[in-house]
């Protein structure tokens, strides 16, 4: 790419996530809370989140699968999903149906996965590491900057619209920011990535595994803080709503300022802020003092950026061997499995915040010990000796797939048939009792 | 003259018109009904196959009885639940082209069709379970030919049932061919279980 095209690649891709930011906070940002104003009890929101992640997590494995999908007519697809994501949001506040809704959500899901992996696609598939990281990093400091922006307008408009078009009005006004960033998205030229080809073999998968596994851990335990943080603060410490809130703000804004400093930094750096990141819950945990907890949350924002950087990055180094496809799938499964995890481990957890602050310090913990042994470019031991754990640790996790699966697998295919003759003995009587009603 | 026979032919035509009329809305509903039949059974065919393919089930027969059917247990599953829908959309049809008297004579049919149909299925597992037992039992053919006589007369017996013949001449039939088939068991029983024995006393004699 020359530099200008490359110049203009990367700035259309920063303002795009500028105006998707503003998009996110007024839509999904607000879900929740719309939820809730139709009715949604705790679960039934847990429930929805869990159904469309699974679904999301399905369809990106299919595409894992069959990667053809993402070779052929690039940029419509990118387009189209980019211009459907967006306009789902248009329809889920019309029919405020809990069904609907959730069927609605569900179809979000599945277009926000779909855009995800076409968005990682591009930015894999058309630049080099150095440029990945300058990308990634720009766009995530967009991205907080417009969530700031959108979060205030969110709050704003709630207060005061009146309730009937409350959400209509937000989610339409959102929509059409989020197809401005789509307008943007129609400028960027991705002719280079139709028939792009998939290495033949991946070269080293045990390094794949290692940081795929660690991301996963890793995002596990942000998704969970997240689910466990509030309720404490709020329920547990007795601090005000506007506490909640301005750790919100607090972490955004460090999580813009982390992007920018963390992105030149190496992964001996990085790690740094990964070993601090596990310090976050216990922090969290035994400083009593809601107040200081906007400066926490600042903080483990901060270092939570530069864990976050350090997979993205890895995926980046990676990128040139393991291919841009395989990666964009990949960074999408590993996000959509995190958050199918931590949904039933927060339900699980409760408002135990004793066990839910120590499974969140051993996560955390889990995922730095995973870097610092596993991956040989964040390791603290030498680089081959890192590279030997990973293999065994991806050996054994091989072996021990294979056993779990021949033996669940004929489990669940029993089930399965079993299951599917009922169906067909149940179908049969359901016609001869019709029969048998009309005839007597 | 003419006229009157001008006259007649309009009526009759008018009047042909006129029940035509009436019968369109009708014919309509069984255009509607027989290409939501064939719908239904097209659907249930290729969803029953799929499954019936996952659930593999002349082979798991295979595996737990032991025996192998001359037919496809799946293929007999797809005939039944395509014959069920068939039944009662001819069912709908008849009562709405029909009536009432014609519903209850398809319904005799019906339960005249459900004997048959049981007497065939019923053949089939007798001559099956015949066939597995001379398979697995190495049997010399006078008994082979002596099985098959008594599956026979069984299998009259049953057909007497449903012939049109009058229920004493039925009775007297079943009655003769049960007599049959208890003396021929009982000869064979003394024979099998005494023949040593009287063909010794035959020699001595």
């Amino acid at each position: 790419m020359k530099t200008w095209d490359l110049y203009r690649f990367k700035w259309l891709l920063v303002m795009e996530a500028l105006f998707a930011g503003v998009y996110i906070s007024l839509t999904r940002g607000l879900f929740v809370i719309f939820l809730v104003s139709i009715g949604y009890a705790v679960e039934a929101i847990s429930f929805v989140v869990l159904v469309s992640s699974f679904v999301s997590l399905v369809i990106a494995g299919a595409i894992y699968k069959r990667p053809i999908f993402l070779m052929r007519h690039v940029k419509l697809k990118l387009v189209l999903f980019h211009a459907l994501e967006r306009i789902t949001w248009f329809f889920i506040p019309l029919i405020q149906h809990t069904l609907v809704v959730s069927v609605i959500y569900s179809f979000y899901m599945v277009f926000s996965s779909v855009l995800s992996i076409f968005l990682s696609f591009t930015i894999y598939g058309l630049l080099d590491e150095t440029s990945i990281k300058d990308v990634t990093a720009k766009r995530s400091a967009a991205m907080g900057i417009s969530n700031i922006v959108g979060y205030g307008l969110g709050i704003f408009l709630l207060a005061f619209l009146p309730y009937e078009t409350k959400f209509i009005s937000i989610f339409s006004l959102g929509t059409l920011l989020g197809l401005f960033s789509t307008f943007l998205i129609i400028f960027v030229d991705v002719s280079r990535l139709e028939n792009a080809e998939l290495p033949l073999r991946t070269m080293q998968p045990e390094k794949v595994f290692s940081a795929s596994f660690f991301f996963v851990i890793l995002l596990l335990s942000g998704n969970l803080f997240g689910i466990v943080w509030t309720p404490y603060i709020m329920n547990e410490l007795k601090g005000a709503d506007f506490i909640a809130a301005s750790m919100s703000l607090s972490g955004t804004v460090a999580s813009i300022v982390a992007s920018l400093i963390w992105s030149k930094r190496s992964f001996k750096a990085l790690r740094l802020g990964l070993a601090l990141n596990a310090f976050g819950p216990l922090l969290a945990w035994f400083i009593p003092f809601p107040e200081y907890h906007v400066g926490i949350s600042a903080f483990t924002s901060f270092t939570f950026t530069a864990a976050n950087f350090i997979g993205t990055f890895l995926f980046a180094k990676y990128n040139e061997w393991f291919g841009a496809i395989k990666s964009s799938i990949l960074l999408v499964i590993i996000g959509n499995l995190a958050q199918l995890a931590s949904a039933p481990i927060g339900m699980f957890l409760g408002s135990n915040f004793v066990l839910a602050f120590t499974v969140l310090f051993l996560t955390k913990a889990s995922a730095t010990f995973l870097a610092m042994v596993f991956i040989p470019e964040v390791a603290v031991l030498r680089e081959d000796v890192a590279r030997t754990y990973s293999r065994i640790l991806y050996r054994n996790s091989i072996v021990g797939y294979r056993v779990a699966v021949e033996v669940s697998r004929e489990t669940v295919l029993g089930v399965f048939r079993i299951l599917a003759l009922s169906l067909i003995l149940t179908t049969l009587y359901l016609i001869y009792r019709t029969l048998l009603l009309l005839i007597t | 003259m003419v006229e009157d026979i001008i006259r007649v032919i309009r009526e009759i035509f008018a009047q042909i018109a006129a029940e035509t009329v009436r019968l369109i809305p009708k014919i309509f509903i069984v255009l509607v009904v027989i290409v939501l039949t064939a719908l239904v059974i097209k659907l249930l065919n290729f969803s029953f196959r799929k499954l019936l393919k996952m659930v593999r089930l002349d082979e798991a027969f295979e595996r737990l009885a032991g025996i192998t059917l001359p037919f496809s247990l799946s293929n007999v599953i797809i005939w039944v639940a395509d014959l069920g829908i068939a039944l009662i959309a001819i069912y709908g049809i008849v009562n709405l082209f029909l009536g009432t008297l014609y519903t209850q004579l398809f319904t005799e049919g019906l339960y005249y069709g459900a004997r048959v149909l049981s007497i065939i299925a019923l053949t089939l597992v007798i001559f099956t379970l015949f066939n597995t037992a001379i398979e697995k039992v190495k049997v010399e053919t006078r008994l082979k030919g002596y099985m098959f006589f008594i599956i026979l007369l069984l299998v009259t017996a049953m057909l007497v049932d449903i012939t049109a013949l009058s229920d004493p001449v039925k009775n007297a039939l079943i009655t003769g061919l049960s007599l049959g088939v208890g003396i021929s068991i009982g000869v064979f029983a003394v024979w099998f279980f005494f023949h040593e024995y009287l063909d010794k006393r035959l020699l001595e004699k």
